[in-house]
C-alpha cells in the first residue's frame, strides 16, 4: 500500500533522524579512537599543526594522502576511519529520499520522483568526484 | 539588577567568550607564516589545544546562533577562517559539514510539526545542489585571497541583509503559478503561538529556482550554508509564511550541503580533527541555545552577532587584500 503524501514527511523525518544519530555516534566513536591513539593514524597528531595551514594541494602532497575513493585503502588508520561517519552524515538526506521514491511512482507523482532522483544522482556524482579536479 | 540587564550580560559574556577564544589563539600569526612546511605559529602549540579551542568556540556559536536566527555555518567560516590557523580549504569543508549537521539536527522536528514542507524543498534543493557542487569545486581551485575577499564581501552583505531585510509573517499569494500548482508547492500549518490554521500557496517558482541555483553556488563556494538567503527567498519571493520558510530552508540546506560535502570529502578537504569538534560543539551549543531562548534577549544577541560578523567579514576582506594578514 502506498504511503500517503502527508505521511511522507514523517517517514523522511524518521529516516534522517535515525541515520543522523547513527552517523554522529559513529563519528564520536571513531574520533575517540583517533585522539586517544587506540589505532595508528595516517597523519601523526603531532604533525597536524604543521600541515593544516597549508593549501589542500600542499597538504595532500606533504601528508602523502590520496584523495577520492582511494582513501579506502587506509581505512584501518584512525583518522581515515572518521571519514566513514562523515560520509554517512553527508549521504543521509539524499539516500533517505530513495525510500520515498517507490510510493511517489505508485502515486504517479512524476515531478516529485524526478526531484528525488535528481538529488540522489547529484550526490552520487559529487561522491564520484565530479566535476573533475583541476 | 533588571531582567533585561541580566539578559544583556549573559549574551555579552557569550559573545565576548567567542571573540576572546578566537583572538587569543595565535591563528592569525600562523597565516602570516611562509607557505613552506616550516612550523607556523600554530605548530608551536600542542595539537590538542586546537580541537579544544574549536569545540569551545563552536559551543558558544551554537548557543548564540539559535536566538540570533542565523545558521551555525554562517558564523563558523568567517570566525574560524579568520582567527584559527587552519587553511580556508579545510575551514570551508568543515563549515559545510557544520551547516549540514545543524540542518539535519533540526530537520525531523520541523518536518513533524509541519513547519518544513518536503514537497516545497525538493525542487529548490535540486537547483541549490547543482549550484553547491559547482561552488565547492570552484572554491578549491580559486586563489585563497580571491575567496577571502569574496567571503568578506558576502559576510558584510549578510550583515546588511540582517539589518534591512523585511519579512512577512503571512504573505498574500493571490494566485499560485502553474509550476507551483503542478508540483503541489502549498500546504497547511497550524501556528502554535496563535492556534491559527494557515493555508498557504506559493508563486514565482521559476525565479525562485534560478535564485536557489545562485544561493547554492555561494553556499558551496564559501561553506557557509545559506539559511540567511533561503529564508527571504522562500518567504518574500515565493510567498510562503515566515515559519514555513524558516523550516523549509533547513531542509533545502541539508540536501544542498550534502552534495557540497561530498565534493570536499572526495577532494580530501575534510580533516576530522577540525570537523568533529566543530560539529560536536555546535550541536551541543544549539541544544543549550534553544533552552536559553527564554533567558537570552534575542534582539541583543542578534545585534552582537551582527557586530561579530562585521568584524569577521572585515577581517576576511583585509586578509584577502593583504592589509591584515
Amino acid at each position: 500500500m502506498a504511503i500517503e503524501a502527508v505521511d511522507e514527511q514523517s517517514v523522511y523525518a524518521r529516516l534522517i533522524e535515525q541515520s543522523t544519530h547513527f552517523a554522529t555516534l559513529l563519528l564520536l566513536l571513531t574520533f575517540s579512537v583517533y585522539v586517544f591513539g587506540v589505532l595508528e593514524p595516517h597523519v601523526a597528531l603531532e604533525r597536524l599543526p604543521q600541515l593544516w595551514d597549508q593549501s589542500l594541494q600542499r597538504y595532500l602532497q606533504l601528508s602523502g594522502t590520496n584523495p577520492g575513493w582511494r582513501v579506502i585503502e587506509r581505512l584501518g588508520r584512525s583518522d581515515v576511519m572518521n571519514l566513514v561517519g562523515v560520509g554517512l552524515l553527508s549521504s543521509a538526506p539524499a539516500l533517505s529520499l530513495l525510500v520515498l521514491l517507490p510510493n511517489q511512482l505508485r502515486r504517479r507523482e512524476w515531478a516529485q520522483a524526478g526531484f528525488c532522483l535528481g538529488l540522489v544522482t547529484l550526490m552520487l556524482l559529487a561522491a564520484a568526484g565530479l566535476p573533475g579536479r583541476a | 539588577m533588571t531582567l533585561r540587564c541580566r539578559r544583556v550580560q549573559v549574551a555579552a559574556c557569550g559573545m565576548a567568550g567567542m571573540l576572546v577564544l578566537g583572538l587569543l589563539v595565535p591563528g592569525h600569526a600562523a597565516h602570516a607564516a611562509a607557505p613552506a612546511v616550516a612550523a607556523g605559529a600554530s605548530a608551536s602549540w600542542p595539537w590538542w589545544v586546537w580541537p579544544i579551542a574549536l569545540f569551545a568556540t563552536c559551543f558558544v556559536m551554537g548557543i548564540v546562533a539559535v536566538p540570533a536566527g542565523i545558521g551555525g555555518g554562517t558564523l563558523f567560516v568567517p570566525i574560524v577562517g579568520g582567527f584559527f590557523p587552519f587553511h580556508l580549504d579545510f575551514v570551508r569543508g568543515a563549515g559545510t559539514m557544520v551547516a549540514l549537521a545543524s540542518a539535519l539536527g533540526a530537520g525531523p522536528f520541523l518536518l513533524r510539526t509541519g513547519l518544513a514542507r518536503l514537497r516545497l524543498a525538493l525542487p529548490l534543493a535540486l537547483m541549490a545542489s547543482m549550484g553547491s557542487i559547482v561552488g565547492a569545486a570552484l572554491g578549491l581551485v580559486l586563489p585563497v585571497s580571491t575567496i577571502e575577499i569574496a567571503l568578506g564581501v558576502v559576510v558584510l552583505g549578510i550583515v546588511v541583509l540582517m539589518l534591512v531585510a523585511g519579512k512577512a509573517e503571512f504573505p498574500l499569494v493571490a494566485v499560485a503559478d502553474r509550476l507551483s500548482n503542478a508540483w503541489g508547492l502549498n500546504g497547511r500549518f497550524t501556528d502554535a503561538a496563535t492556534g491559527r490554521v494557515v493555508d498557504w500557496q506559493t508563486h514565482r517558482t521559476p525565479a525562485a529556482m534560478a535564485l536557489f541555483t545562485l544561493i547554492g553556488l555561494m553556499g558551496g563556494l564559501f561553506g557557509i550554508g545559506a539559511g540567511w538567503a533561503n529564508v527571504p527567498a522562500i518567504n518574500l519571493l515565493m510567498g510562503a509564511p515566515l515559519k514555513v520558510a524558516a523550516g523549509t530552508s533547513s531542509l533545502v540546506l541539508s540536501l544542498s550541503s550534502s552534495s557540497a560535502a561530498w565534493v570536499y570529502l572526495n577532494r580530501g578537504a575534510v580533516l576530522p580533527m577540525i570537523v568533529v569538534p566543530s560539529i560536536a560543539g555546535m550541536m551541543l551549543g544549539a541544544r543549550i541555545g534553544a533552552r536559553l531562548l527564554g533567558v537570552l534577549d534575542a534582539s541583543v544577541v542578534r545585534r552582537l552577532v551582527i557586530g561579530v560578523l562585521l568584524f569577521a567579514g572585515g577581517r576576511s576582506l583585509l586578509k584577502g587584500t593583504g592589509v591584515w594578514t
